[in-house]
């Protein structure tokens, strides 16, 4: 009985501390979300197993992120790796009446007023993936690989600036970690912090 | 009528010599923050040591950031440019306070503050133009960048002479944390939480003390949680729940300890154990 009683705690600490740590780890299976796109289609994180799938946070009136649509960085990495079969997922989670926040329509214009290429704009406003994925910033990134895993998470680069002239100078850590993962090795910074504007959720 | 021009433009020279030559340039508005670069000297002469300063005024609730800003933000950069004669010696930061925004917790400042940076002149020019620039991150709810340069000439001088921006600055840098000599330093990773064990070279840490402890190292600790400390004499334990972005225990751990007011810096290689 004493056994039984323990075993019954030690399973609530872990539900417990399942709730609490809303932050995803690396190299665990990456939370699954429905989602609805800018055009009214429901999306499932699973219907692109077999693939690998990139999400970027954003909010087009965020600094840091004129910083790289400005300077067509971001069209470039969403051009380059949907034209290699990855899935590039652009999430808005601004809460309506927030910074940032459109509705389907109004996602659409945006990514042809600023030449962007993602595989869908997930829209977010409720902050139900944001908050799954522990998303605080835009631009936040995270890489998933062909088997859910999530495999990076943090910032687009290494020089937090909101200024264009650092992109150059700076390591793009999605480049880096999509390297190393096509070259089959493990990514050497898994984790780093992500900068720029935090996310407006509701 | 000739004597009265001649007056006339004598009047205006010193009034453009007296706008170039000073130890404050013009205050720059930028988008809710203005700024301006501050000289504890209205004199330069060779081989010294001067401060200039990195005047900064958010608008009320309005914030910039400490060298690590905490769970989100970018520190306040202030550098030197195009300027041979002068070389950077260091930034000399204020004592951040803790500013919440929603779950997070940043360092940094609101109101007015001056950043100090230490700088050694070596050779000087009749008058030696200094050129500086500085960016930052100003924020409220919503966050915006911002970059100023500045120039500002001083005259050679027999001696450094003190600007009436000295009093200013030098209280602003007096906040500089002080180095804490450690006998040892270890870091222990407990699965949520890191924990610091520290043994000073001095008894520092009395019983009634407050102590408020700020990581320098960025993705090292939550900035929102709150650190649980114990110490007696020269021996400090602090635990505090790891940062969202915390991967592996860096190389070198640096922390502030502002201890009854007094601020402290401890920096060790953690051991591999």
């Amino acid at each position: 009985m004493k056994a039984l009683k323990l075993i019954v705690a030690s399973a609530l600490l872990v539900s417990l501390s399942g709730v609490a740590l809303a932050v995803p780890a690396v190299n665990k299976p990456a939370p699954d979300f429905t989602a609805i796109d800018s055009n009214g289609k429901t999306v499932n994180l699973k219907d692109f197993a077999g693939k690998k799938v990139i999400l970027e946070w954003t909010n087009a009136d965020c600094p840091f992120v004129k910083k790289h649509y400005n300077s067509d960085n971001m069209q470039g990495l969403q051009t380059k790796y949907t034209e290699d079969d990855v899935v590039w997922l652009s999430v808005i989670s601004s809460a309506k009446g927030k910074q940032g926040y459109v509705d389907g329509k109004g996602a659409n214009k945006l990514s042809k007023d600023r030449g962007a290429a993602p595989s869908h704009v997930l829209l977010d406003p409720e902050g139900t993936i944001g908050k799954a994925y522990g998303a605080k910033t835009t631009p936040h990134m995270y890489i998933v690989d062909e088997k859910g895993t999530l495999k990076y998470m943090g910032a687009i680069d290494s020089i937090r600036s909101a200024d264009a002239a650092d992109i150059p100078k700076a390591t793009n850590y999605v480049n880096k970690a999509m390297m190393e993962l096509a070259e089959g090795k493990s990514v050497s910074e898994p984790v780093t912090q992500a900068y720029g504007c935090s996310v407006k959720y509701k | 009528m000739r004597k009265l021009i001649l007056t006339f433009s004598a009047g205006l020279a010193a009034m453009f010599s007296y706008g170039a030559i000073a130890a404050a340039t013009a205050w720059q508005q930028a988008d809710h923050i203005q700024v301006r670069l501050l000289s504890n000297v209205d004199t330069l002469s060779p081989d010294s040591t001067i401060f200039l300063g990195l005047e900064l005024k958010p608008d009320e609730h309005w914030h910039v950031y400490w060298k690590n800003p905490g769970d989100s933000g970018m520190p306040i950069k202030f550098s030197l440019s195009d300027t041979p004669a002068l070389q950077k010696e260091k930034l000399l930061w204020p004592i951040p306070e803790k500013i919440p925004f929603g779950d997070l917790t940043n360092f940094g400042y609101e109101g007015q503050l001056i950043l100090p940076m230490q700088v050694k002149v070596s050779k000087v020019d009749d008058t030696t133009v200094i050129k500086s620039d500085a960016s930052w991150l100003v924020c409220k709810e919503s966050c915006i960048p911002g970059k100023a340069s500045f120039e500002m000439q001083l005259p050679k001088g027999q001696s450094l002479k003190a600007a009436a921006e000295e009093p200013e600055i030098r209280r602003f840098a007096a906040e500089e944390a002080r180095e804490l000599p450690l006998m040892q330093g270890q870091m222990h990773d407990e699965g949520d939480h890191l924990s610091i064990e520290l043994f000073a070279r001095k008894p520092v840490f009395k019983d009634d003390s407050v102590i408020e402890f700020f990581p320098v190292n960025e993705s090292l600790f939550s900035a929102s949680a709150k650190a649980e400390m114990k110490w007696k004499n020269n021996f400090l334990k602090l635990k505090q729940k790891k940062s969202d972005s915390f991967f592996s225990v860096p190389e070198l751990i640096s922390g502030l300890l502002v201890i009854d007011g007094q601020a402290w810096e401890f920096s060790f290689k953690p051991s591999s154990n």
